[in-house]
């Protein structure tokens, strides 16, 4: 075989916030993590947001994502964590192996402990004239804009009213395009108040039970064809883009093709890698964290690439036990809190903010 | 579930018990399929598709080979899905003088045996495979080869035999084969019982366990081969595409298998065709790891390196995928056919080693003619069971 | 006399604490869990606007206002370019961004320590005062949509996977034949087995496959993966 094999004690697989937050965590344990990822940047899709994050000072919150990724990447500068960018981690093989491309050469990684931290990929949605050019994901229209700066059209419709849908919609407007509607079949919005009611204050209107029937146009789009689930009526509006924010499904192909058992859960973006509260998988020293053990909040990743580090760490002998514990009980902690959305949903408190200022 | 009967129950759903079914149905029998997962999940789902005469062993083998492919012309015409069968014709290519001298004497025994195999030089290789390196010094074309889809071949006959009236169970398990009175009785499954006297074991690697529940050794072991997919690109091949070391794995002929290390454990041999949708298979890897399907670093590695020695100009093709199936394999490379002294009613249709894809029209057809009518047109007995005790 | 205090349109329980923990007079408390909506303590606010520049919602408004004065200032977070100037006259919008009056622009502050977020502060009258939620940005095409008639009944085929361009009918008839393994699906289809590697339409096969089976996702089957997760050229693969 002519691929050389370099042998490490910690790989981590993608240098967005739950890599970069996992390789932290490694390092302060006297680990000596590498951490690989295909883009040219480290820090994930940080880098393209481009709005303040929710959460506490833990997560950076106030800050606005690109911000986060760059001072993540900073930090492991400073601890000197050997970050491979432009490194495509291509294959894990059932020995352990992992198969690296860079633009040089190909080569094989032999670690002691893998830290899976691929992320997401957007969920498509299937419609006739869904694959005409202007069609895109939110999250593709958000790199182009915030992270290449092009704007991926001047009139778009947003098909649903997720976070993601939300804020892409918002940020395509402070890029100069303007809104024509947002689709949302489900009978309210599906993501956070404030998310909404920033695009509410500009005057843009959720279409709540609404679908798209299809999109129309030669060489790419001109027009989208949406249908009022209620009344049946279809009203067609002048696009030049649509975006989709349907949701994402986690990245699951290495630590598929290395052994690691799946499990369905639609809540966390559909098939996800079975993992426990400490972000071991099925197979024996190979970790997930972020959004390929369930899509969630970049702030949830941070915790979780931190509890795969411990992980990590444990079980090449480096951290004992008990201090361990100590450290994981905090983040779960954290963790707990992020996720303790209650269920209040957006779309039931319809109260005016005139009503409920007037009452403070 | 209730009690099921069948006048014949076979079982696997690979190509190998789709047409069998597919036969039975045509003859009128009432044919119930068993299938412990989907149609085409084992070997028929993870192979090539070549339907390559010249890697026949002159003899029984290819004589079974090429009624075989008579029998592709018809079912290309009487099955509902295309199967994409293509007779393209085939290449043996040699990279050395000596090989080129091998292959010679080899293509003599296949002219011999009646195969129309003709020796083209170094330039008529090039002018018929565009693109191939300078390295090949000749090669052996037989028109005959061909291609053929096999995953679209196993549904298609699978679809064409169950409207004929076959029936076909999925996620069933046999668990337990019924014998009394030295003839078969019963099939016990996960899904219920099933009366039947006649019972055809296409089982492909299962088929060792089958065979124990009826007290017979069937003596297959799965042997795991590799291949990787490049994209989808024009058609540029036109031919199936071999080299010597290729069919010195298949036939066994020390002189011409793999010279390194690697290439013995591996079990290399190359491969190559280009199919209906574009996509070129490379191919291939022989290994014994038992039930492991996995593709291995090494064997990627020197797939790819076989294919840029024999065609420098697909270097820059992005290969977007690489799988393994598991291949019956019998100890002499041979299927196993026909029916097992001492229990009535039971007949196997399994060990093809690699060779299942091209040999399933005609096992099919004869495994249909011996269960209804206790004779086949062809002889199966160089193929018996019995020929391993 | 003067009055300062905030306005906050946070009626959600989500996870953020910034207005808490920015404001140096711990007028804003969130308290434990970080979820709880934000409740505000006028007597301690001294009208800084930190937390209006720092709430990620930018739901966070500061009002000043003048007993016996008919005017109010309202100072807003507002993400966009160009900036307002000084002086300028603006269309103010309320909490649905319709338009309910005109305001002045009496302050622009966008320093470092705002991030981006600049606060705006407009004088408006007391009528609408406490409305005003956000300024025209720009005139913006809301041309009405048009009225489709007879679009819902006609099917419409289309492709379902690009790559290996499979009609969404072709998948749907091989569905019904009684696949019922995703994996199988995928082999037969062909759906997912092209240059994307499924990643764009894996998920649809797999929401197909369920409703024609009414079978879930998870008991479907997911297909193996396979290397390389990226095309890769031949070549590369050399070594």
């Amino acid at each position: 075989m002519s691929y050389t094999c370099e042998e490490r004690d910690l790989v981590v697989i993608g240098a967005g916030p739950a890599g970069l937050c996992a390789a932290l965590e490694a390092v302060s344990h006297k680990c000596d993590p590498l951490v690989l990822d295909e883009n040219h940047r480290g820090g994930g899709q940080l880098l393209k947001q481009v709005h303040k994050f929710f959460g506490s000072h833990h997560h950076g919150a106030g800050k606005r994502g690109f911000q986060i990724g760059e001072e993540l990447v900073e930090k492991c500068e400073e601890k000197q964590v050997e970050i491979r960018l432009n490194s495509l981690a291509a294959a894990f093989f059932q020995d352990g192996s992992i198969l690296v491309r860079d633009p040089k050469k190909i080569y094989l990684l032999k670690s002691k402990a893998t830290i899976i931290a691929t992320g997401a990929v957007e969920k498509p949605l299937a419609f006739p004239g869904w694959t005409l050019p202007g069609v895109m994901g939110a999250g593709g229209a958000q790199t182009l804009m915030n992270v290449h700066r092009v704007l991926p059209g001047r009139r778009i419709a947003m098909v649903g009213s997720g976070n993601v849908g939300l804020i892409v919609a918002y940020q395509l407007v402070q890029a100069g395009a303007s809104i024509a509607c947002i689709i949302e079949v489900d009978d309210k919005v599906k993501g956070y108040q404030v998310h909404r009611d920033k695009l509410r204050k500009l005057g843009i209107k959720i279409l709540l039970r609404h679908r798209v029937v299809r999109a129309e146009g030669d060489d790419c789009v001109r027009a989208v064809l949406v249908e009022d689930m209620q009344t049946g009526r279809v009203f067609r509006y002048k696009v030049d883009g649509i975006c989709l924010a349907v949701g994402m499904s986690p990245l699951v192909e290495l630590p598929l093709m290395r052994g690691c058992e799946l499990e369905y859960n639609l809540r966390l973006g559909g098939w996800v890698v079975r993992h426990d509260e400490n972000m071991r998988t099925s197979c024996p020293n190979v970790y997930v964290a972020g959004d390929v053990s369930g899509v969630e909040e970049a702030s949830i990743a941070m915790e979780e690439g931190r509890l795969a580090g411990i992980s990590a760490c444990v079980d090449l002998g480096l951290i004992a036990k008990g201090k361990a514990q100590n450290k994981r009980k905090e983040i779960l902690e954290r963790l707990r809190e992020l996720r303790a959305i209650s269920g209040k949903e957006v779309g039931e408190d319809q109260r005016s903010s005139e009503e409920r200022n007037l009452t403070v | 579930m209730e009690v099921l009967s069948a006048e014949v129950a076979v079982i696997g759903g690979g190509v190998i018990g789709a047409a069998t079914a597919y036969y039975l149905s045509k003859e009128g029998a009432e044919v119930l399929l068993i299938e412990a997962e989907d149609l085409a999940s084992g070997a028929s789902g993870a192979c090539d598709g070549f339907l390559f005469l010249q890697s026949k062993k002159p003899g029984p083998q290819l004589d079974l080979a090429r009624e075989s492919i008579n029998l592709f012309a018809e079912l290309e015409k009487d099955l509902d899905i295309d199967i994409e069968f293509n007779r393209c014709g085939g290449l043996v290519l040699a990279k050395s003088t000596e090989e080129l001298k091998a292959l010679k004497s080899y293509a003599k025994k296949m002219k011999s045996a009646g195969l129309d195999v003709e020796i083209l030089n170094a330039t008529e290789v090039k002018n018929t495979l565009v693109g191939c390196s300078d390295q090949i010094v000749g090669a052996s074309h037989c028109k005959d080869d061909a291609q053929v889809n096999p995953i679209a071949l196993t549904l298609g006959l699978a679809k064409k035999a169950q409207d004929m009236g076959t029936t076909i169970l999925k996620k069933c398990r046999v668990e337990n084969i019924v014998i009394a009175n030295d003839r078969v009785r019963e099939l016990k499954t996960s899904l219920g019982s099933v009366h039947t006297r006649r019972v055809v074991c296409a089982a492909g690697i299962g088929s060792n366990q089958i065979g124990k529940m009826a007290i017979i050794d069937v003596p297959v072991m799965p042997r795991k081969g590799q291949i990787i997919v490049t994209e989808p690109v024009a058609p540029m091949l036109g031919k199936v595409i071999s080299d010597m070391e290729y069919l010195g794995m298949k036939q066994n002929l020390e002189e011409i298998m793999p010279k390194s290390e690697e290439g013995r454990r591996l079990g290399l041999g190359f491969t190559a065709e280009q199919t209906k949708s574009g996509n070129i298979l490379l191919g291939s890897t022989r290994e014994f790891v038992g039930m492991d399907t996995s593709t291995t670093p090494e064997a990627i590695n020197a797939i790819a390196k076989n294919a840029i020695t024999y065609l420098p100009k697909i270097e820059d093709l992005d290969v977007i995928r690489s799988f393994a199936g598991l291949r019956p394999y019998s100890p002499d490379g041979l299927p196993i056919l026909g029916g097992v002294k001492g229990i009535k009613g039971f007949y196997l249709a399994t060990g093809h080693s690699g060779d299942g894809i091209c040999l399933a029209p005609i096992t099919g057809k004869l495994i249909a003619e011996l269960v209804l009518d206790g004779e086949t047109s062809i002889d199966i007995s160089p193929f018996s069971l019995s020929r391993f005790k | 006399m003067k009055r300062k205090y905030i306005l906050i349109d946070c009626f959600q329980d989500i996870p953020c604490n910034p207005c808490e923990e920015i404001c140096p007079h711990k007028a804003i408390e969130v308290g434990s869990p970080i979820t709880r909506t934000p409740r505000y303590y006028e007597e301690r606010c001294d009208g800084c606007a930190k937390c209006v520049a720092v709430c990620p919602g930018l739901c966070i408004y500061l009002v000043e206002e003048e007993e016996g004065s008919d005017k109010m200032t309202i100072t807003l977070p507002y993400e966009f370019l160009p900036l307002p100037r000084k002086g300028e006259l603006a269309s103010v919008l309320d909490y649905n961004g319709r338009e309910v009056g005109q305001g002045i622009v009496k302050r622009v502050k966008n320093t470092k320590s705002e991030n981006g977020t600049a606060l705006i502060s407009v004088e408006v009258s007391r009528a609408i005062g406490l409305a005003a939620r956000n300024i025209l940005i720009r005139k913006t095409d809301d041309s009405e949509p048009e009225l489709v008639e007879g679009e819902r009944e006609s099917f419409t085929d289309f492709q379902i996977c690009r790559c290996e361009e499979v009609l969404l009918s072709e998948l749907r008839t091989l569905a019904k034949m009684g696949i019922v393994f995703a994996p199988n699906l995928r082999r037969f289809s062909r759906v997912g087995l092209g240059l994307c590697q499924g990643k764009a339409c894996s998920e649809l096969m797999f929401s197909e496959l369920s409703n024609i089976t009414g079978m879930t996702v998870g008991e479907l089957g997911h297909p193996k993966a396979r290397p390389p997760v990226r095309p890769i050229k031949l070549r590369e693969l050399f070594g």
